[in-house]
């Protein structure tokens, strides 16, 4: 179970998606969603979806990892669909079960905000599959910037937000390093009953958190060591300048923007 | 405890760009009994391979053969082999959760469901084997021990499971040499006592002197297998950061013209080469 590659991981590459400097990467993801909720037609999510195949196309990623990527909200969708089918009205009779209806309008209402869905999610991978974890803290941290006017702890929740990314991969590897230990002392994870399975995650919460207490403890003092404060200002070793394609990119997102508000698709 | 493989391969996230072959066409066979030593420079695959023999890692491709039953994915088989083959981690006191060291001990006996009076029995006997008096350490905290003890009790914690086969990874790293010296001197009793013991290891040195089946591997595939004679003979050439020191001066020797085997790891047999190149030479 804690083998399984986390949704939406990072794919190593060198495509010009993967070039993008994040902040950029950010915002006109955020710019693409919005047209993505000004569109009003099927015609439309036809056309942006061809736009996200492109892009995936062009930047070398597995098209498959589509499909894995939707698993995890799979249910969310077929909720999604139901709740419009059976409470949007109008249009032809399609389905009759006792006091329900299923109305064509409900079937491609719901047909719609699926398939929305389904395009909020691929296009959020985009930005998740070619940018790096950190990389992608950081850019969250370049644009909460503003936000320490307001007296924000903006570094600092940046900070949390880095660490977590950085050693989820660790945890996960080291839950499973401690599950195949026990499991060689004789313990099965997967049999027994539930009783059984509780007192089982014993020898192993116990050992991952030890782990997790001594990482933080040699963390804290490897950051002090390095001269780490709290609340005062610190400066980047990489620092990314906005190159042509970034610009390139912005005004292509805006004008995505507006041509959909413009042309009611 | 018969332990085969055949043309073992094992790639890790195939189809992805973080696709590694760990293991390339291993073929090995050890006899029941047999003391063997793994070694290879880190990322060699080590690991991996010992991860097939109890099937937490099953093969890409290729077959792991215990007492020529083949490993699958059948979980009741290898529930089976692995209450029969004992596998120590890299730093085994990590996985350490119990309150006293008695606890610590009698988990995997407790897991056989056998009685209290019988874990009490063999959580004694396991402990004794690794040479700590039950009585005084049966109700310390395993987190206060120093590393060599934990070392030890991390090991005694298999005991119980009464096993065919013993196979540690990097059983000696982080401890001085005191707890090296007394894990290889529990390492040559548990052998003595019929265990077939795997011991990896990145550099030769360490349990040398106990082994008598050696497997180098490098980049997942084997350099040199075999008795350790030729072993050490074969690895004479490009391999010196891995060689015990005894036979490292031994190479250099050769290089400088002496007529000496560079196939010995102690002292009073490098001694008697010496000794009988010399006296041959000068006669
Ligand atoms: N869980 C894993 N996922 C992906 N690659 C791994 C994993 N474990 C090990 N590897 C890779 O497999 C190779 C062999 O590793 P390992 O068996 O740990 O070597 P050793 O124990 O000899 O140091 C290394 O290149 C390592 O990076
Ligand atoms: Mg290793």
């Amino acid at each position: 179970m804690v083998n399984r590659v986390a949704i939406g991981q990072y794919i190593p590459g060198n495509s010009f998606l993967h070039r993008l400097i994040p902040p950029v990467k950010i915002i006109s993801l955020l710019v693409v969603l919005a047209a993505l909720f000004m569109i009003k037609s099927f015609t439309g999510l036809g056309l942006f979806a061809l736009m996200v195949l492109g892009l995936y196309g062009c930047s070398g990623l597995p098209l498959q990892r589509l499909v894995t990527g939707l698993r995890p909200v799979l249910y969310i969708i077929l909720f999604t669909l139901v709740v419009y089918a059976l409470t949007n009205k109008g249009g032809v009779v399609l389905l009759r079960v006792g006091r329900f209806t299923v109305d064509s309008l409900g079937i491609s209402g719901g047909a719609f905000m699926a398939s929305r869905l389904v395009l909020l999610i691929w296009t959020t991978l985009l930005l998740t599959f070619t940018t790096a974890p950190l990389s992608l803290a950081a850019g969250i941290e370049y644009l909460l910037k503003p936000l320490q006017r307001l007296r924000v702890p903006v570094a600092e929740i940046a900070l949390i937000m880095t660490i977590a990314l950085r050693f989820i991969p660790t945890l996960m590897e080291e839950s499973r390093r401690i599950m195949w230990a026990q499991m060689a002392r004789g313990v099965s994870f997967d049999t027994g009953g539930l009783r059984q399975k509780i007192r089982n995650l014993t020898p192993l919460i116990i050992p991952l958190f030890v782990g997790a207490f001594r990482r933080a403890d040699e963390l804290a003092l490897a950051m002090e060591a390095r001269g780490y404060q709290v609340g005062a200002e610190r400066s980047s070793l990489k620092t990314a300048r906005v190159g042509p394609a970034d610009w390139l990119t912005l005004l292509s997102a805006a004008g995505l923007l507006a041509v959909v508000t413009i042309s009611h698709i | 405890m018969l332990i085969e493989t055949e043309r073992l391969t094992h790639i890790y996230s195939p189809g992805t760009p973080w696709e590694c072959w760990a293991l390339e066409g291993i073929t090995l066979s050890w006899k029941p009994g047999s003391f063997v030593l793994i070694a290879g420079p880190s990322g060699s695959g080590k690991s991996t391979l010992i991860q097939h023999f109890n099937g937490l890692l099953l093969p890409s491709s290729g077959r792991v053969l215990i007492d020529g039953e083949e490993l699958g994915s059948d979980k009741a088989a290898l529930g089976r082999i692995r209450r029969r083959l004992g596998l120590v981690f890299q730093i085994p006191e990590q996985q350490f959760f119990a309150e006293t060291v008695f606890d610590e001990v009698a988990f995997a006996a407790a897991n056989l469901g056998l009685s209290s009076a019988e874990v009490a029995r063999r959580v004694k006997v396991s402990l004794e084997r690794v040479g700590l008096d039950y009585e005084q350490f049966r109700g310390r905290s395993p987190f206060n021990l120093s590393a060599g003890q934990q070392r030890l009790v991390a090991i005694a914690s298999l005991l119980p499971l009464e096993l065919e086969a013993l196979i540690l990874d990097e059983p000696a790293a982080g401890l001085d040499s005191g707890g090296r010296r007394q894990l290889a001197l529990l390492l040559a009793d548990l052998r003595r006592q019929g265990m077939t013991v795997i011991v990896v290891s990145h550099h030769l040195g360490d349990f040398i002197s106990l082994a008598d089946q050696i497997l180098f591997l490098e980049r997942g595939r084997v350099v040199a297998a075999g008795e350790v004679e030729g072993v050490l003979r074969r690895l004479a050439q490009g391999y010196e950061p891995y060689l015990p020191p005894v036979t490292d001066i031994m190479r250099r020797l050769v290089l400088r013209g002496a007529g000496v085997s560079t196939a010995v790891f102690e002292l009073a047999a490098a001694r008697e080469e010496i000794v009988s190149w010399w006296g041959g030479n000068s006669g």
